[in-house]
This record gives structure tokens, C-alpha cells and sequence, in this order.
């Protein structure tokens, strides 16, 4: 045997593998998932018939979607808003104060925790009977304060952003502090004998350093508010009523709770586009930044 | 260094060959333990006769899935199913327990889609439609023949589970709270309104225990209300039928209407929607509130928690306007247990029902589960229910789900009357979703 010809039988034999993986576990759902949706197939039964993109159209018309979505994009929001704090939070870090390394732990341990275990938690500290956020503020002379965390409709979707904050800024000031290490100190120094201020410092060294990493915390902020549903589902389960429904609480909804698998997998694709066209977007707007 | 790294490898092998060996002490236990089973077998020593040809027969493994909040009701089934093995000894029914009715129908979805059912699976009432096509026909079958029930639920002419109890739904409270507030027992839907009304303008306990945040609790008054307003068992049935079911004039917007009328009242405590199920009978049990209503499965659970039954009674849900009215009793069948078409053992798996559903067998399960028999010649020996039927007198009234038509629109529409009461809970009126309802309903049933 030839050593092309070897060469070649390696080469396959080891793409083998994970491209068979890949194809079962990723192209293969995906394509299913489409084929779904084109359907009316209640999830159970052993028949469907085609109803073409029926489910797209459906989907679209659908306000309880629109309600889902929106809720969604506060998540977006107010988490897009917290990415300037959690840059802050990771340069004071990154200094070197007293215990900065117990600070780097303690921020990244709400992430470290289970979605499941943080939903319990704050459905108690959240709980109206006994609950200790209201006795917090009962201590403290807050009363009027305390509110129907989980039950308002007009409070409901800022207590669950509350935990999904708690619960992820962790991870982005530990990716941002991982980014600001990268930047070597030598730039710092030099802008110093050139007499730049802090601030200056700050804008032309720091934030240009970081940029890659704000790109990546950025998708994972429009990936995770798109997908949000362990903390949902958990605690409200979209309620009360529909108001705290997100994208994928509802999907899961139809397909599970409604028998309407073609719509689910509709829906599922919906978000897939969505993910990607955003994914996209953003790319393409940091390239301008970094040309 | 070295003696480090050998010190390390050692304790590797020895983990593994310890984890090795646990294993294969586990799989020598079954073994011994399946044979001690056959080995104690009364088939052995009264059916003699019977015993050679049973122990030729291939082994059979049987799955039988099933949920239940209550753990002491599952172990009892658990034990229960392994007794089937001392009267067919190459047949061993595995149960499959869930907690939770949630986890388990997402559960059997799958696994329907995956064509991995178990071999018996339960089922509420209105799963049955979905599941039609999962379950084989038991028509004919012996033990179908004493059953009272069974038919009522037949789905497109045919018996595809067996209904396994039946219960009232209930209206739970502490005879001591109406003893100490002068309260009577209400029995029309102004009276029931204004007891709760006095217990809350009292302001020593809370009137109505409901665990709102968990939509379903509500179902006493969303889900059967417009139902026994419309007089009508097969009501959601016939709802189907209709272009404009919720509008005025139907029982759907009468029964709404008079839950509106309560959830105004503001009987529910502070915050109704914050408060779980398990919250809300923390609430009952513990006294704090005065009443709850819920089927006569709540009892087994407030008896665990308070260990005795001494101050709770029930009464029917006076939903009627008047006492010029009949009083009618909602009741409910449930724990239908059906055969999968897709099982490889469905003779097996009949054979079981047969024996589960034997007097002797069936009358060990309704005592546990504390519920009402569904079959004739077997009664219930619960007390409670006893002395609940001895002092209230009521017209029973069978909750028949929907039929495939009925599931078919509402599933479209996402029709969810619990979380309707959930948002009417927050103040949301009859009017402003009624007129969406219709058009909607309209809408998927013109699209078939």
C-alpha cells in the first residue's frame, strides 16, 4: 500500500467519526425539525399530512408570539445595558486590590450554579409568605416597596431579568476580565510616558483590547435572551396567565402542553433564523468597527 | 516521585476493580433475588399442576408507567405489581413511577414518538383522544364486564382504557373556623360567596386557600364550572359544534361570570398567584386558611400532613344560583390504565389487567388509593367519603372530556381555561377575551 494511499485511509478513518457524529446529531435533527414543521403532526399520533408553511404564516399572526418575543428582547436589553457595569466591575477587578482573586470566585460562582437550583432560590426569596426579599425590606422601613414579585404582570419579567442577571454577568466580567489580562502592559506604559489620562487610557487601549471579547459576550447575550426558558418555565411557567412567556417557554408550550409539534418545530426554526441573522448582523458590524 | 505515581496507579486499579465488582454484586443480587422470588412462588406449591409449563414459558418483563404525588401510594404498587409474579411466575411487571402528571404525559409523548410506550401506561380522561392510536381496543375483555365506567369514556366507539377510580370533587374546610365564625355550610353560589366574604372581613384567617401561581389549582372553578352550568356530560363535546361557544348567552360566559363575581371578591389572601399548590395546603393544613377545594384525592395528603382528619369536612361546590336548583356533585374518573399496541406483550399485559383488576386484587388498590371503586361489587371503605355522602346530598355529574373535534380546536387555539383564571385573577374581565375566544374558535373549526 502507498503511503498516499495510507495518508488518505488515516485521514479518513479519523474524519470519519466526528463528521457521522456531526451529520446524526446535527444535520440530521435540523432537517427533521424543517420537515416538522411543514406538517400538522400532534407529537403522538402516527400520521401527518403536509400543510406547507402554514405554521410560518400562523406563527407570525400569532399575538401571544409577538408577547413571547417581546419579553425576550427585554432580556436583551437589560442585560445589553449591564454590559458597560460588568466591564467596570471586571477593570476593578483586574487592579490589584486586597483579595482580588476571592472577588473573581465569588462573581463567577452564581454561573457555576444549577439553572434548576437558582430558579428554586429565587422563587423563595421571591415568595410572598415569608419570603425574604419582602422581609428585607420590611426590616429596612421599605413597605411600600414590597411587591407581588412573581405574580404582577407589570413586575413578573423584571424579577426573572433580576435572576438571569445575577445568574450570567458572572460569566462576562470573567470574560471581560480574561480579555483585559490579554492586553499587554507595555501599552499602558507607553501611553503613560505620553502622558494619556485615565480615561484615555481607558478608551484607546482597554476598550479596543476588549473588543473581541464584547463581541463574543454580546452573541452569548442575544443567544441567551433569544433561548431564555430554565428561569421562566421554572419559576412562572410563563405565567401568570401568558405574561411571562418567552420564544422557547411557548414552543415548548405548543409542542408539549398544545399537541402541535408542526408549529413547535415552526417556531424552532423561526428562532434558528433569528439566532443566525443577529449572529450575522453583529459580526458584521464589528468587522466595520475593527477595518 | 515514582512511589507517588505507583501509590496513584494502585488506588486507580483499585477503584476500578471495586466499581467492577460492585456492579457485578449488584447484577448476582437481582439474580438472587428473582430467584427466591420464583422460588416463593404459591403457584409452585398450590398450582402444582400449573407450575411446568408456567416455568417453560419465555420470561416476561412487563412496563407499567404511572404517576402519583403520594410516595406512600407508589411504593404500595410497587409492591403490589411484584405479586403478580407468584400467579404468573415468567411475567414481571416493572413500575415506572413519575411524581408529577406534567413530567409524566411529556414523558409518554416521547416515548410515544420514539415508539418506546411502556407496555401499560395510566392516563387521565382527556389524554385518551391523543392517545388512541398508542392503546389496542379492549372490548371484550373479562374484566371490562363490571366496570361502570368504562363505556362512558369509549373513544370512536371503542374501549382503549380502563377507568380505574372515581372521586367527587370537593369543597375541603375546617368545621372548627365555621364553628367559630357562626357559619354555615353554603349550598348555593351567593351563600358560598358570601361565607368567604366573613371569613375575610373576620380577618383571623385566610377564606380561600388558592395556589394560583400554579394555574391548575383553579380548575374547580375555570375548568368545571361553565361544564356543570351547561347541565350537559358531554358539554366540551358539543362545545365543538358551536362556531361561538364563550359569547353571552352561553354556559361557558354564565360560568365565567359567576367565578368573576368570586375572584372579585378577593377571597384568595394577599397574593393568590405568588402562592404554589403545596404553599396553599401548607395554608389549609396549618389552619391559616379556612377552605379549599379540591377532588377527594386531597384528603391522603392533608391526612399526612396533619396526621388525623378530625377537623376537616367537605362539602359539594355550590355552584347553582338558587336552592330552587338541583345540587350537582362533579365527579371525576381517573387512573385509566391502557395497553400499548406498540408492547411486545399484549397477551401478557391483558392477563395482568385481568388479575389487577380481580376483586381480591383491585379492592387492596381502591383502599390505598382512597378513592371510590368504579367497578361493581367493590366498594370504597373510606370514611371520610362515608360521612360526606351520609350529610350532603347531591345529583352526581360525570366530567366527560372532549372529543377529538373538541381537542382538535382547542389545542389550536391554545384554549387554556386555568390560566384564563390566573389572569382573571389579576384582574382581567369576562368581556375583554371573550369576543377574541370566539373569533378564534371560529376560525380553527372552519379550518378542518
Amino acid at each position: 500500500m502507498s503511503y498516499t494511499i495510507q495518508k488518505k485511509i488515516v485521514v479518513f478513518s479519523f474524519l470519519a467519526i466526528p463528521v457521522g457524529l456531526l451529520l446524526l446529531f446535527l444535520l440530521y435533527p435540523t432537517v427533521k425539525l424543517f420537515q416538522f414543521s411543514l406538517t400538522d403532526w400532534n407529537g403522538i399520533g402516527n400520521t401527518y399530512n403536509y400543510v406547507g408553511f402554514d405554521h410560518y404564516k400562523d406563527a407570525f399572526q400569532r399575538p401571544e408570539v409577538w408577547n413571547a418575543f417581546s419579553n425576550n428582547l427585554l432580556y436583551f436589553g437589560i442585560h445589553a445595558v449591564f454590559i458597560p457595569l460588568e466591564i467596570m466591575v471586571a477593570v476593578f477587578l483586574n487592579n490589584k486590590i486586597r483579595a482580588s482573586s476571592f472577588f473573581r470566585s465569588i462573581v463567577f460562582l452564581p454561573y457555576i450554579l444549577n439553572g434548576v437550583a437558582v430558579a428554586y432560590l429565587f422563587s423563595y426569596l421571591y415568595n410572598p409568605i415569608n419570603g425574604p426579599l419582602n422581609a428585607l425590606l420590611e426590616a429596612v422601613g421599605l413597605e411600600s416597596w414590597i411587591q407581588s414579585w412573581l405574580s404582577d404582570k407589570g413586575i413578573v419579567n423584571y424579577s426573572l431579568v433580576a435572576v438571569s442577571i445575577w445568574r450570567f454577568s458572572g460569566l462576562h466580567v470573567v470574560l471581560f476580565l480574561a480579555g483585559l489580562q490579554s492586553i499587554p502592559s507595555d501599552l499602558y506604559e507607553a501611553a503613560r510616558i505620553d502622558g494619556a489620562s485615565a480615561f484615555g487610557q481607558f478608551r484607546h487601549i482597554t476598550v479596543p483590547g476588549i473588543a473581541r471579547v464584547v463581541e463574543i459576550v454580546l452573541f452569548l447575550n442575544v443567544r441567551g435572551a433569544l433561548q431564555v426558558f430554565d428561569i421562566p418555565f421554572l419559576m412562572t411557567q410563563g405565567g401568570p396567565g401568558n405574561a411571562s412567556s418567552t420564544f422557547t417557554v411557548y414552543t415548548i408550550q405548543t409542542a408539549f402542553k398544545y399537541n402541535n409539534y408542526g408549529l413547535a418545530s415552526a417556531l424552532a426554526v423561526i428562532l434558528m433564523i433569528i439566532i443566525i441573522v443577529f449572529s450575522y448582523m453583529q459580526g458584521r458590524f464589528f468587522k466595520g468597527k475593527g477595518d | 516521585m515514582k512511589r507517588k505515581t505507583y501509590s496513584r496507579l494502585i488506588l486507580v486499579i483499585l477503584l476500578c476493580a471495586f466499581t467492577i465488582l460492585a456492579a457485578c454484586g449488584k447484577n448476582n443480587g437481582a439474580g438472587a433475588g428473582e430467584s427466591q422470588t420464583s422460588g416463593a412462588s404459591p403457584s409452585q406449591t398450590t398450582e402444582a399442576s400449573s407450575a411446568a409449563p408456567e416455568a417453560s414459558k419465555e420470561k416476561v418483563t412487563l412496563k407499567m408507567a404511572m404517576w402519583d404525588s403520594n410516595n406512600e401510594f407508589i411504593t404500595f404498587l410497587q409492591e403490589k405489581v411484584k405479586e403478580y409474579s407468584q400467579v404468573a411466575p415468567h411475567v414481571t411487571v416493572e413500575l415506572e413511577p413519575f411524581k408529577g402528571d406534567g413530567d409524566y404525559l411529556q414523558a409518554m409523548k416521547v416515548r410515544s414518538a420514539g415508539n418506546e410506550l411502556p407496555d401499560i401506561l395510566e392516563l387521565k380522561p382527556n389524554w385518551l383522544n391523543d392517545f388512541k392510536e398508542q392503546l389496542i381496543p379492549l372490548d371484550g375483555a373479562g374484566f371490562l364486564e363490571k366496570n361502570q365506567y368504562a363505556s362512558k369514556y369509549a373513544v370512536d366507539g371503542k374501549i382503549i382504557a380502563v377507568p380505574t377510580v372515581s372521586f367527587p370533587e370537593l369543597v375541603y374546610y375546617h368545621p372548627s373556623v365555621f364553628e367559630e365564625l357562626g357559619l354555615k355550610v353554603p349550598t348555593t353560589w351567593p351563600q358560598f360567596i358570601e361565607v368567604l366574604t366573613k371569613i375575610k372581613d373576620n380577618g383571623k384567617y385566610i377564606p380561600y386557600a388558592m395556589g394560583g401561581k400554579d394555574a391548575w389549582p383553579d380548575y374547580p372553578f375555570n375548568e368545571f364550572i361553565p361544564h356543570i352550568v351547561s347541565g350537559d356530560e358531554s358539554y366540551l363535546s358539543n362545545m365543538a359544534k358551536q362556531d361561538n361557544p364563550f359569547g353571552e348567552g352561553t354556559a361557558f360566559y354564565q360560568g365565567f361570570k359567576q367565578i368573576e363575581e368570586l375572584y372579585q371578591a378577593q377571597v384568595f389572601g394577599t397574593d393568590p398567584l405568588g402562592i404554589s399548590w403545596d404553599q396553599a395546603t401548607v395554608l389549609f393544613s396549618s389552619k391559616k386558611a379556612a377552605v379549599v377545594a379540591a377532588g377527594l384525592w386531597f384528603l391522603p395528603t392533608y391526612e399526612q400532613k396533619t396526621g388525623s382528619t378530625e377537623d376537616i369536612a367537605a362539602f359539594p361546590m355550590p355552584y347553582r344560583a338558587s336552592e330552587s336548583e338541583p345540587l350537582k356533585l362533579m365527579t371525576f374518573t381517573d387512573h385509566f390504565y391502557g395497553i400499548a399496541s406498540s408492547g411486545k406483550h399484549q397477551e401478557e399485559a391483558k392477563a395482568f389487567m385481568e388479575w389487577f383488576y380481580s376483586p381480591e386484587v383491585y379492592q387492596t388498590y381502591i383502599d390505598k388509593a382512597q378513592l371510590n371503586s368504579t367497578f361493581e361489587g367493590v366498594q370504597s371503605n373510606v370514611q371520610f367519603l362515608k360521612d360526606f355522602y351520609a350529610q350532603n346530598q347531591a345529583e352526581a355529574f360525570t366530567y366527560i372530556p372532549g372529543d377529538a373535534e373538541y381537542t382538535r380546536i382547542s389545542n389550536a387555539i391554545q384554549l387554556d381555561v386555568k390560566a384564563l383564571g390566573q389572569d382573571m385573577m389579576s384582574g382581567k374581565k369576562v368581556d375583554d377575551f371573550v369576543g377574541e375566544l370566539n373569533k378564534k374558535w371560529a376560525a380553527s373549526k372552519a379550518s378542518k
